[in-house]
């Protein structure tokens, strides 16, 4: 199963890497975006928007929707951070604790003294 | 970090450098639309004075926001443009159809600036409180583990 889907992602990614090449240039005036989109937007941006800056229009007027996904991916991105760091801080806790229950144990059943010297030296630590 | 870094220089140097990122950061949002500039620029400003104020002065600093009232706050960010982008639907306009928001203006392009200020308010509240969220909980993993 594993082998088969490292093959399918290959394989994507070999067509990807063979469709790039049918993209149009980066700068080429004829492409779709700037023979079409580009213009409308330098001509008509401080009309539509009321704001000078295009670059300002763009993000937040046409492209309202994208930045709105940006802000959430930001949002997600420091929740997803607290969250998995507090985890296994968490996590760590829980291992500690269950070393120390059974050093108390270790320490009731065996009588002898170097087990007690192990399990002061956990707690000191 | 739990020891601040402390000294002279750098609680001056704290003092002089924060106000003016702050003013600057204020700046940089509320004239994203005429200059370069915007939310996610502003959001980095203002989150600088709060981590310095973490380096500076140590996990128990005056100038600071917890890392729980950060996470709150990034959401409320988040939702501050959200809501904007919802507001309109009420009003008989399409998502995030600033002209169509329950303000009037001399002109409609004025109405659409000022749909632009408060998705960039949403923005900025969002970026700063990640960067001070992350922060933060980096630093408390470090805490732990000494």
């Amino acid at each position: 199963m594993k082998k088969m889907s490292a093959i399918i992602i290959a394989v994507a990614l070999g067509l990807l890497c063979l469709s790039i090449s049918c993209l149009p240039k980066i700068g080429d005036p004829n492409s779709a975006p700037n023979s079409y989109v580009t213009p409308y937007y330098i001509e008509n941006s401080q009309k539509d928007t009321g704001s000078p800056n295009i670059v300002t229009g763009t993000l937040a007027d046409y492209r309202g929707f994208d930045t709105l996904e940006e802000t959430t991916v930001m949002f997600l991105a420091g929740m997803t951070a607290m969250l998995i760091i507090k985890a296994g801080k968490k996590e760590k806790n829980k291992a500690a604790a269950e070393q120390d229950a059974e050093s108390v144990v270790q320490e009731k059943s065996a009588a002898g003294d170097k087990t007690e010297m192990i399990s002061e030296k956990e707690a000191e630590k | 970090m739990g020891k601040p870094f402390g000294g002279v220089v750098l609680n001056s140097a704290f003092r002089v450098i924060v106000p003016f990122t702050i003013v600057y950061g204020v700046y940089v949002l509320t004239h994203g639309e005429f200059s370069p500039g915007g939310g996610f620029q502003a959001g980095a400003l203002l989150a600088i004075g709060i981590v310095l104020a973490r380096l500076v002065q140590g996990q128990d600093a005056k100038f600071n926001v917890k890392g729980k009232h950060a996470v709150m706050l990034a959401g409320i960010g988040a939702f501050i443009y959200a809501a904007t982008g919802f507001l309109p639907l009420f009003f008989g306009g399409n998502f995030l159809e600033y002209s169509c928001l329950p303000v009037h203006m001399h002109e409609a392009a004025e109405v659409h600036a000022l749909g632009i200020l408060m998705i960039e308010i949403g923005v900025t509240l969002t970026v700063m409180m990640t960067i001070i969220d992350i922060m933060d909980a980096l630093i408390r993993e470090s805490d732990s583990d000494e």
